[in-house]
């Protein structure tokens, strides 16, 4: 009998695995809809593509329910670490095809081509990305706060070093930390922890 | 677990932890901690996702104040954010700008997956028998490869046409209980006859094997 989507939400990964082996369609799409944004995530940091990282996707996920329908993974409660091998090796091998490539090509001058076409690209892309985090940052009242942020996050300093220097508190960076991502995670739309809400 | 644990403290990821892996700091390993994570409580995903859209935009604000040396950061891999950043505040208004992040991660609901790769399922007694046909027809396909019994926890994988490899996919761990499943990239190989190779080095100078006859249409 097949369960509903809905009512395999909170399943475990054992379960999980075995409804797929029974031919539970509905425990598949499950499957899909827990690890899909994971999957196509780590994909796209791998690829650097979203197209290439979408049809790697694709493909990790045929591998994936193949081997599960075929009840295959003898330790279920591996699923995730299951997962996330497939799309390794699905990455991996996408990887040696495009180091191939490059070598067979006079990659310095390419690159260089493409550096520079990317720049002016970029110019415009910053201004516009910029408006979309302006939103949260903007909301600081304290210039230190923004200053806090653009350190710890652009210039990648560490964390007691901002304190040494704005002659801030720990907790205070944690607080003005938690408050800027509660904020940026509420204009993106996705859900906020009960700590960052609490900012 | 308290209201006050969010997925990364679950996992034992710090503040430093998240910004290094988004910026590229992180080294392999804990690229590998933050992955398994991510994998293990897909929740953590929107926690990750906030440090990147912070970096990235606030890398992309005008600066003001002090001037400070800034360490040098790519904005070639910000490309695909970017872009659709830029399609989403071209139309304007907070409501739709989740739009970006969901086209990035697929949160609008995936596909369900079309089983259309071909999967090629080897053994040593069936590459001991016969040539393998795969249709591949220049699209991407799998294949499967019961090593039995294991003989390491990474292997590489070969296809070779007459001397030459013509392609070469190392460092892959099996899945489960010793199968390898390699992705081969649609446009890689051409038509032929290859020789597929499963050895590794772990077992020293000299490698075991484990060959498969494989023609491709």
């Amino acid at each position: 009998m097949e369960a509903s989507v809905a009512a395999l939400g909170e399943c475990s990964a054992t379960i999980l695995v075995a409804r797929i082996a029974a031919g539970d369609a509905a425990a598949e799409q499950e499957l899909v809809r827990r690890y899909s944004r994971v999957v196509l995530y780590v994909l796209r940091r791998r690829v650097g593509d979203i197209d290439l990282a979408r049809d790697l996707h694709q493909d990790t996920f045929v591998l994936v329910l193949t081997r599960l329908r075929a009840a295959e993974l003898r330790e279920p409660e591996a699923l995730p670490a299951f997962v996330r091998q497939v799309a390794m090796n699905v990455a991996t091998a996408q990887d040696r095809r495009t180091h191939r490539r490059r070598t067979d090509t006079d990659t310095d001058a390419i690159e260089a081509i493409a550096d520079d076409a990317q720049s002016a690209l970029d110019v415009v892309e910053r201004n516009e990305c910029f408006d979309l985090v302006r939103r949260s940052i903007d909301a600081l009242e304290r210039p230190r706060d923004r200053d806090l942020l653009v350190r710890y996050f652009v210039d990648l300093e560490d964390k007691p070093s901002i304190c040494a220097a704005l002659g801030l508190s720990t907790t205070h960076f944690d607080r003005v930390l938690h408050r800027a991502k509660a904020r940026l995670r509420a204009l993106l739309g996705v859900s906020t922890t009960a700590e960052e809400a609490a900012g | 677990m308290s209201a006050m644990d969010t997925p990364a403290k679950r996992h034992g990821l710090s503040d430093d932890d998240l910004r290094d892996y988004v910026t590229g700091r992180a080294n392999a390993t804990l690229v590998e901690s933050v992955e398994r994570a991510l994998f293990e409580t897909p929740e953590l995903l929107d926690e990750i996702m906030a440090f990147e859209a912070m970096h990235r935009g606030l890398a992309a604000r005008p600066r003001s104040g002090t001037t400070r040396v800034r360490r040098p950061f790519s904005w070639a891999s910000a490309t695909g954010y970017a872009r659709a950043a830029s399609v989403v505040l071209a139309l304007g208004g907070a409501a739709m700008a989740g739009a970006w992040l969901d086209d990035l991660v697929g949160r609008s609901g995936p596909a369900a997956p079309v089983g259309n790769l071909p999967i090629v399922v080897l053994s040593p007694l069936r590459g001991a028998e016969s040539a393998v046909v795969v249709e591949a027809r220049g699209g991407a396909f799998a294949v499967e490869i019961a090593i039995a019994p294991p003989f390491a926890s990474r292997y590489a994988i070969e296809f070779r046409l007459g001397e030459t490899t013509t392609l070469l996919i190392p460092d892959l761990a099996p899945l489960g209980e010793g199968t390898l499943t390699a992705y081969v990239p649609g446009g890689t190989l051409a038509s032929g006859r290859y020789v597929l190779v499963v050895s590794s080095a772990e077992q020293g100078m000299r490698a075991e094997q484990v060959r498969f006859d494989v023609t491709l249409r």
